[in-house]
């Protein structure tokens, strides 16, 4: 059975003046989605909605790997079918492309190109605490 | 009704959505077989979290339902849920402190309390409903069996110092290390969170990343009757979980802890 499952990662960017504005690359399952910020302290939620099967999956975010890549972008906030989990995103793990044996755990600011992975367990609502009816 | 609650992220759970065993468990303990305290009643449902209790008491005769609950993305949700539908429910943001103000106001016939007592102050809380002029009471608890603990002979003979004392339940106290969603409810941390979520958060307005541990009262099921004893309430009937369930978040019901109580308020 594939269960219909939705992500929201709450992302803001900073960058000064003299800096190439960063962008966020979104993937669960075989769903995408993208966001090229164009601001300073931009804040916008990037979605994905997945239908997976039961088991463990994992919800990646690229910071983009371009050459001109800088400034930094912080995760504030991380929703599992609609429902802000709080704390658990702490769980995520970040690493930096440039340093691909240095996990971080618990790292949500990604100040270099990398990537940040949270693992999810599907179906959501009997595997987060708070997800869904449960 | 997910919709309003959790927004348009909700939007491909609920198209596909397949309620758990341990879901239908409840909703068959605590509504289907509990009809006589919800048909014609007016209901305070007190920590109402997602609200599909009160929905589902609306849905099974209730006159009036009322939700109790201290997160406000919950209470907006579900009010503009109700108002959409001009349904006979209304959601209040609050704590479980405000429930005997609540059913003087809106002349509660049953308080719904699931799941409440190792989280508030439920004696406190019973005494208030006992003292009101609420008729019924629905409760789902998730209480130990007495046989876990075992008195030391030490405790024993303390207990024993008057004849007629024996031990009648145990309340276990444990902290729950990085607790988060009920930090609202925390007397100490109440004005530490984010008043929508209930998550602590930190000065940036995050979730806390450090340990919060909050303090939990786990009771043994001698502890819970005997306390519906002593406050003079009149157990109708209590049904102990005998269903095995696997699709659950919490280990309650794993662990088949779970009891389903119909309890009269004698006047």
């Amino acid at each position: 059975m594939l269960h219909p499952t939705t992500v929201s990662l709450t992302v803001r960017a900073r960058f000064s003046q003299d800096q190439t504005a960063p962008g966020v690359k979104m993937r669960l399952g075989d769903s995408r989605s993208e966001h090229q910020f164009t601001h300073d302290q931009e804040q916008h939620r990037i979605t994905v909605t997945a239908d997976l099967n039961e088991g463990q999956h994992t919800v990646f975010l690229h910071y983009n790997s371009t050459a001109d890549a800088q400034g930094s972008v912080e995760i504030v906030q991380m929703h599992i079918q609609g429902m802000p989990i709080g704390r658990p995103m702490y769980d995520g793990t970040y690493h930096m492309w440039d340093e691909p044996n240095n996990e971080i755990q618990g790292e949500l600011n990604m100040t270099r190109p990398g990537t940040w992975r949270y693992n999810l367990g599907v179906p959501a609502h009997t595997n987060h605490y708070g997800v869904g009816f449960a | 009704m997910a919709q309003h609650v959790w927004g348009p992220d909700a939007t491909a759970m609920v198209e596909n959505h397949k309620p758990q065993d341990a879901l239908l468990m409840k909703y068959q303990h605590n509504i289907v077989d509990m009809e006589q305290a919800l048909k014609g009643k007016r209901i305070l449902d007190i920590g109402c979290n997602h609200g599909l209790w009160s929905y589902m008491a609306h849905r099974h005769g209730a006159e009036h339902v009322v939700g109790l609950e201290p997160r406000g993305m919950f209470t907006k949700g579900l009010n503009a849920f109700a108002k959409e539908y001009a349904l006979p429910m209304e959601f209040v943001q609050g704590y479980d402190t405000d429930a005997g103000k609540l059913i003087d106001q809106h002349n509660i016939d049953t308080v719904l309390l699931m799941s409440q007592e190792s989280l508030i102050q439920w004696e406190r809380l019973m005494y208030d409903i006992r003292n009101s002029r609420v008729e019924w009471i629905i409760m789902q608890t998730a209480a130990f069996p007495d046989e876990w603990l075992q008195p030391s002979d030490e405790l024993k003979q303390w207990i024993g110092q008057h004849k007629d004392k024996e031990a009648k339940g145990y309340t276990v106290q444990y902290r729950v290390p990085n607790a988060t969603v009920r930090s609202g409810l925390d007397p100490i941390a109440k004005g530490k969170v984010d008043p929508e979520t209930g998550y602590r958060l930190t000065d940036k307005g995050q979730p806390e990343p450090n340990e919060v541990s909050e303090i939990r009262w786990t009771k043994s099921r001698g502890y819970i009757e005997n306390f519906l004893e002593h406050a003079e309430f009149e157990t109708v009937k209590v049904t102990a979980q005998d269903e095995e369930v696997k699709q659950t978040v919490g280990s309650d019901a794993l662990l088949k802890l779970m009891q389903w109580w119909l309890i009269r308020n004698k006047k």
